[in-house]
Order: C-alpha cells, then sequence, then structure tokens
C-alpha cells in the first residue's frame, strides 16, 4: 500500500498543480491526518442512497425474509411456524430434491462446459483475422441467446417430435437404429434438455469469448507467427491465456444458469418423464405453488443461493489466484 | 328470473339505506339501477383463449344488459396461472369480487380453509341451486366449517353452467371397418382395442410428454370399476380409504397391461398431448381419451363419436367437474350483485350461450348450437346421461393438494414399464397419508 500525499498525485498528473483552487483543497483535506474528531463526509453516501435503498426493499429484505421463512412451515398465507432446520434436512433426504441437484451436476456440463469448449472454438475460428464475414457468424450463432424459452421449445419439440425431422433425417440416412424419443426418455431427455440449454448459452459465450480475442494484442499473435506457431498452438498459447477474464464470467454465468434451470425444462417435460429432468428450481417452483409449502421452497432457494455464491467465489479465486501468480 | 329480483330490490334498499358504511354489500343490480349508480364488479377466470373465452365475453355482455349500470371487468389468465397464483390473488385486499378458483384442495379447498372466500349458502337456497344442479357437482365446491373436510358444509363456490367431463373420443370409420360397436364397459373396450391392434390401427392414442393426459385413461378404467360414490368418498376424505381400496391397483395394472400390449402409440412418452389430439383427428387412431370441446373439418366431426364407460352398477359415471367454478371473494364489496353473478353465469341463459359456442352444459339446455355436429351432440347426450344418473365423480387427483403431480409422474414410470402398479399405488397412497396426517 502506497501512501497519498499531494506530492505523489501531483507527480503523477505530470506536473504542478494551480496555486490556488479545488484540486489543491481537495488533496490537502486527503492529506490531513486522520483522527476520531474528523467530520465524516455523507456526500458520496448520498449519492449512492436512492440506488441502495432500491436493492435493501427488492433484494436484502426479501433475502432477509426468504432466510426466515426457511426456518418455518409456512403455507404462503397463513401464520408461520418455527420448525428449526427440518427444511433444510428434508432437502437431503427427499429423494426427488436428491434427484434434482444430481441432475444439476449433469446441465453444468450441458449448460456451462459445452457451450464455453463450443464458444472457443467457434471464436478461435471465426475471430482470426482476416476472416470473411465474421459479423454474419457472429449474429447467426447468437440468435438462439435472444430467443424466448417458448420460441427455442417450440422449435426443438417440432424438431425432436417422435415422428419429426431428426428422427426423419436419421432414418433417411440408413440410422433408423439411433431413432429416439428424445423428448420422453428416462434415459436421455436430460441430456437433450442440456443440449437445447447449451444450444441456448452458447451464442453468449462465443460473443463474450471474440470481443476478448479482439482485445488481445496484435503483437502477441504476431510474435507467434514469426516464432512459426501453428494455429493450434497459437490457440493455447495466446488466445486462451488472453481469455482468463472472458472464462471467468463465461463459466460464472452459466454455471448459474445451471443451477437455476428451470423455463426450458418445465417448458418440455415440467422434471419428467417421472422425475428424471427435475431440478432444484423445478423443485422449489413444485415446493412454493404445488404444495404450497413455502418454507421449504425457501429454504431450497438459500441452499441454490448458497451455492451459486460458492461456485462463483471458486471460480474467481481459480482465475485470480492464477493472474496472480 | 327477473321478477324473483325486481322483489328482491325492496328488502336490499332497505338494508343499504340502513348501512352507510358498508352497505354496498348489499346491493343488487336491481337497487344499483334504482339510483342510477354504476359499480363494476372485478372477475377472474382461467378462460383466456377459445370458446370458452368467448363465453364468458357474451355471458358478462348480457349479464351488463341486463343490469345496467354494472359493468364486468373481466381479467383472465391461464389455468395453470390460475391454480398456482389463486391464493396470493385471494388475499389481496384488492382481490377479484369473483374469482375462479379449481375444485379441491388446491382450490377452492384451501381458499375456504383461510377464509378468503365468502360462503354462499344464503345465495344457494335464495336461487335454488342445489335443485339445478346435480348433488355430485355441487358437492366438489364445498368445504367443512373447519376447512378439513371437502364435499361436505358450505357451498363456497357455484359451478358455472360449463361441463368438463372426461370421455373417449372414436372413430366412427374405423370402428366400422372392424364391425364393432361403441364400447360401453371396459371389456368391451378392451376387445375393441385387441381388435384394432390385430389389425395394425394404433388402439388409443395418448401422448405423455407432457404428462397429464395418463389421467384420463386411467380414471376412466376407474369408474368404470370402483362406484361413484366410492371414489367421492376417497376424495372428500371421508373415512379415510386407501388408494388401493378403491381399486387402483387394478385400474393401474390395467393401463400398464394396454401400454405392454402396445395398445397406445409407440413413443407415447414422447408424444405431447396436442400431437396425440392431431394423430387421432387426423383419423390415425382408433379411441382418443380427453375432456370435451373438441371440433375439427365437417369431415373430421362427422367421423368422430364420444362416449364414458359406464359404472360397474351400469350406470352413467364420469369424473367431471365444472369447467371454472366461481367464488365470491372476501375482499367483495357487493356480495349480493356477485352473487347475483354467480346465479346468472350458471343458468340457463347462459346455458344457451354455451350450447350456442358449442360448450357443453352442465345442465339441459334446449338451444341449437352454431357448432352442432355429431360431436357436440355425442358430449350433449354424455353429459345428460351423467346428470340425469347424479353419476358425476370428483376427480381423483383433487383429493391432495399434491395429487395430480404425483400420479402424472407415477404415471409416466407406470407406462414405461419403470413402476409396478403396487408401486404406483404406494406412491399415490403416500401422498394421500402425507396430506392427511400434516
Amino acid at each position: 500500500m502506497r501512501s497519498t500525499t499531494p506530492e505523489t498525485l501531483v507527480a503523477e498528473a505530470g506536473g504542478p498543480l494551480p496555486a490556488s483552487g479545488g484540486y489543491v483543497k481537495i488533496l490537502e483535506r486527503g492529506s490531513a491526518p486522520r483522527g476520531p474528531k474528523r467530520k465524516t463526509d455523507l456526500g458520496p453516501y448520498l449519492y449512492v442512497l436512492p440506488a441502495m435503498a432500491v436493492f435493501a426493499v427488492f433484494v436484502l429484505v426479501p433475502l432477509a425474509q426468504g432466510v426466515w421463512y426457511s426456518f418455518t412451515s409456512w403455507d404462503g398465507i397463513g401464520a408461520a411456524s418455527w420448525v428449526g432446520v427440518s427444511n433444510y434436512i428434508s432437502i437431503w433426504t427427499d429423494p426427488v430434491m436428491r434427484e434434482g441437484i444430481a441432475n444439476t451436476g449433469v446441465l453444468v456440463l450441458f449448460y456451462a462446459g459445452v457451450p464455453i469448449v463450443v464458444g472457443l472454438f467457434t471464436a478461435a475460428i471465426i475471430g482470426r483475422r482476416g476472416m470473411h464475414g465474421m459479423g454474419f457468424y457472429r449474429t447467426v450463432l447468437f440468435l438462439p441467446q435472444i430467443l424466448s424459452s417458448v420460441v427455442v421449445i417450440v422449435i426443438w419439440r417440432l424438431l425432436l417430435a417422435p415422428a419429426g425431422p431428426v428422427n426423419g433425417a436419421l432414418g433417411g440416412l440408413g440410422l433408423a437404429f439411433l431413432e429416439q424419443d428424445w423428448l420422453g426418455s428416462f434415459s436421455i431427455t436430460l441430456d437433450v434438455l442440456g443440449l437445447i440449454g447449451a444450444w441456448v448459452a452458447f451464442g453468449f459465450c462465443m460473443v463474450l469469448f471474440l470481443a476478448g480475442i479482439q482485445a488481445i494484442p496484435t503483437e502477441l499473435y504476431d510474435a507467434a507467427k514469426v516464432d512459426g506457431a501453428s494455429p493450434v498452438r497459437e490457440f493455447f498459447a495466446v488466445t486462451l491465456p488472453g481469455l482468463r477474464g472472458q472464462l471467468a464470467v463465461a463459466m460464472t454465468l452459466s454455471v448459474i444458469a445451471a443451477f437455476q434451470a428451470f423455463d426450458i425444462i418445465w417448458l418440455v417435460t415440467q422434471g419428467g418423464p417421472g422425475t428424471s429432468s427435475v431440478t432444484p428450481a423445478i423443485n422449489l417452483y413444485n415446493d412454493a405453488f404445488v404444495s404450497q409449502n413455502v418454507g421449504a421452497a425457501a429454504a431450497l432457494g438459500v441452499v441454490m443461493l448458497a451455492a451459486s455464491l460458492v461456485v462463483t467465489l471458486i471460480i474467481v479465486k481459480l482465475v485470480e489466484g492464477r493472474r496472480n501468480a | 328470473m327477473r321478477p324473483r329480483r325486481q322483489a328482491l330490490a325492496l328488502p336490499a334498499l332497505v338494508a343499504v339505506a340502513l348501512l352507510p358504511s358498508g352497505g354496498a354489500a348489499q346491493a343488487t343490480a336491481a337497487h344499483l339501477a334504482a339510483h342510477s349508480q354504476s359499480i363494476t364488479l372485478t372477475e377472474l377466470d382461467w378462460n383466456p383463449t377459445g370458446p370458452d373465452n368467448t363465453f364468458f365475453i357474451d355471458v358478462n355482455k348480457a349479464f351488463e344488459q341486463q343490469n345496467p349500470g354494472v359493468t364486468i371487468k373481466r381479467t383472465t389468465i391461464s389455468f395453470n396461472t390460475d391454480v398456482s397464483t389463486i391464493r396470493l390473488r385471494a388475499a389481496s385486499p384488492s382481490a377479484p369480487c369473483i374469482i375462479g378458483a379449481n375444485e379441491g384442495w388446491s382450490g377452492v379447498g384451501v381458499l375456504a380453509k383461510d377464509h378468503l372466500l365468502v360462503p354462499l349458502n344464503k345465495y344457494a337456497a335464495q336461487y335454488h341451486w342445489f335443485s339445478r344442479y346435480p348433488t355430485a357437482v355441487l358437492a366438489q365446491q364445498m368445504v367443512s366449517q373447519n376447512g378439513k373436510e371437502l364435499g361436505t358444509g358450505n357451498l363456497y363456490e357455484m359451478a358455472t353452467v360449463l361441463a368438463g367431463p372426461q370421455s373417449v373420443y372414436y372413430n366412427k370409420d374405423l370402428l366400422s371397418q372392424l364391425h364393432l360397436p361403441v364400447p360401453s364397459t371396459l371389456a368391451e373396450l378392451e376387445h375393441d382395442m385387441a381388435a384394432a391392434k390385430a389389425h395394425g390401427i394404433v388402439p388409443m392414442e395418448l401422448g405423455l410428454e407432457d404428462q397429464v393426459q395418463i389421467t384420463v385413461p386411467l380414471y376412466q378404467v376407474l369408474d368404470a370399476i370402483t362406484p361413484a360414490q366410492k371414489l367421492a368418498n376417497f376424495v372428500y376424505g371421508i373415512g379415510r380409504p386407501t388408494v388401493a381400496s378403491i381399486g387402483m391397483d387394478k385400474a393401474a395394472a390395467t393401463i400398464q397391461g394396454w401400454a405392454k400390449d402396445g395398445y397406445f402409440p409407440k413413443s407415447v412418452l414422447g408424444i405431447s398431448s396436442s400431437q396425440a389430439e392431431n394423430n387421432f383427428f387426423s383419423g390415425k387412431g382408433l379411441f382418443y381419451p380427453a375432456w370435451p370441446g373438441y371440433s375439427g373439418t365437417p369431415a373430421q366431426d362427422a367421423r368422430t363419436g364420444v362416449f364414458a364407460l359406464d359404472g360397474p352398477n351400469g350406470k352413467a359415471e364420469d369424473q367431471d367437474n365444472s369447467n371454472q367454478p366461481l367464488g365470491i371473494s372476501r375482499s367483495c364489496k357487493y356480495v349480493d350483485l356477485a352473487a347475483q353473478y354467480l346465479n346468472f353465469v350458471s343458468g340457463p341463459e347462459a346455458g344457451k350461450i354455451a350450447v350456442k359456442l358449442g360448450l357443453v352444459p352442465q345442465i339441459p339446455v334446449k338451444a341449437s348450437s352454431t357448432q352442432e355436429g355429431p360431436i357436440f351432440r355425442s358430449e350433449l347426450t354424455l353429459a345428460n346421461n351423467v346428470a340425469k344418473s347424479n353419476g358425476y365423480v370428483p376427480y381423483f387427483d383433487l383429493s391432495t393438494l399434491t395429487m395430480l403431480t404425483t400420479l402424472e409422474r407415477a404415471g409416466q414410470s407406470l407406462v414405461a414399464g419403470r413402476m409396478t402398479p403396487q408401486a404406483f399405488t404406494a406412491a399415490l397412497q403416500a401422498d394421500y397419508s402425507a396430506f392427511h396426517n400434516s
């Protein structure tokens, strides 16, 4: 930690400050010795107060209420009664809850792993200098990201219907043995839903990585070329390290999306067949709006929030740790 | 109806005069008209599209015309949204005056338990609702005083005239190709399906990707093997019968047997109910279990009929409820007027509007329909037969808050052969016991 004095700041500013003026006063005030009697400047706090008030009313207070309700049995209307940690215990003892948690692990692979790998690959190809039509590819590949979930589901339900184009194409290619009940199978429907989620998320990852690639100094690529690096070597030696920040963002957002997976799955299978594609978010919805057990839903929400925070911290720690290393 | 409403005007007027605040609760349309007052009655239902939506538009218009000064401000949402949000909506101080909540514990049960609805006993007596509707239909809107039992106690909602019986559609052309009569018993249905299968025809179109359609064939079998009263007692929790004691294990074994015998389409779990409907009406399957209200091209209409299996005593029995029951919210300021609306929307004039739009009414209505075709005539006959025998059975899944979800999930496993009928029954029993022991 360096000390901040008027001299150092003046030196950084590149020249002397005017003999009189606001800068000098601010700098002098900034360098004044700190003591218990010093008045706190409330100005900055007043500036952020409106935003903090909104944040508190719409985020912090509901969050605190949610945590409180997670320790109660509450049907959403009447009086809540304290039940301690039983709502949290039931998350681990209820087989459907456990299945939802296990399914989240699978969805992380599809919602985070697949879009990041494919997004990196695609960005590396279309982000190369001199690539023609980059804007077109970027737009087309980003399109799924801006479609509403309902539209996405209409498209994929048509494609994956038992007598739909996907099975039709497989049959036409002599691969009829590969035809499946894509959205009605206990063994593969979760994977198929994960792939639909990956298709949606991939465009976002790709655009993020493309922006990152464009921010990598061209000198590094030139130097790699001079050193005789192949495109693959160039990717691993220059592009990938340069995208560390974007990777952290993509990973954080996509893992959280996997934790919160709801809309696509709800619109297609509602967690079925059976309970093979349930997720914590679907269980939360059922707890809150079907079972009318808002306390249990709140407990699940708190666990999901905590898990998201932990994962985010781990990802940030990994990236920052490497950056500082 | 008109003379009685006018006769009510005087006492209502006196009541309003004596009650400067809160007196509006006593206001009837006649009183309002006499005082040139205008009132907006708010109403919430779950019919945002189709002929059901048109029914409410037309009924509200007719009610407004008959009651000058009254405007109905209607909000319409999807059924699923209604089920999941109705308690919050009803608990709001600005709740709609007239609210549509489903029968069973997820709707009228919890609303009555939380005292969010006005008891309608007084109005039921005033307007003779119990002589207008089969008891089996109105019992579905009743909740005990302590909020712990369904089917008894106070009437908290009134059935609108729209009926919602589950039934089985059949393809007349295919049935005649196979030289088979329309089945009325479970044995006849199974015989027909076996014959269809032998001739390479899909015996029963069904789509379970979106889960809910499993209820229709399952309930048809249940209705055929278990007396209506026994099923009603189970739903209402009277005597806490077990799921097995009402024949669910046998019904589940029957459905699983049909799946194993190939009576459903090959990809039944991957087909949505709407795809199954398209398959049937395009002429592919022999039977299609569903709710009423289908109409297609004249050719499709001409070749389609509808039936429901008879109960074990040979009576016409069917799982059914009002397609849109309505209650009056606790925060309603115009309770008398709202009750007057409920009387109208469940009465013969509303019935005529329903029939005109091709919707099956709960009560016998003499009217012609612009939509009248063979399907609609079959549906009308079926509804009349069930009403005559008081054979309406509450939907099995109304028995607990979560029974529908439990049944839908377990139903997919049952059809896929991943769950035995015994395990299926045990899953439903666990749901029932958990609810009643909580």
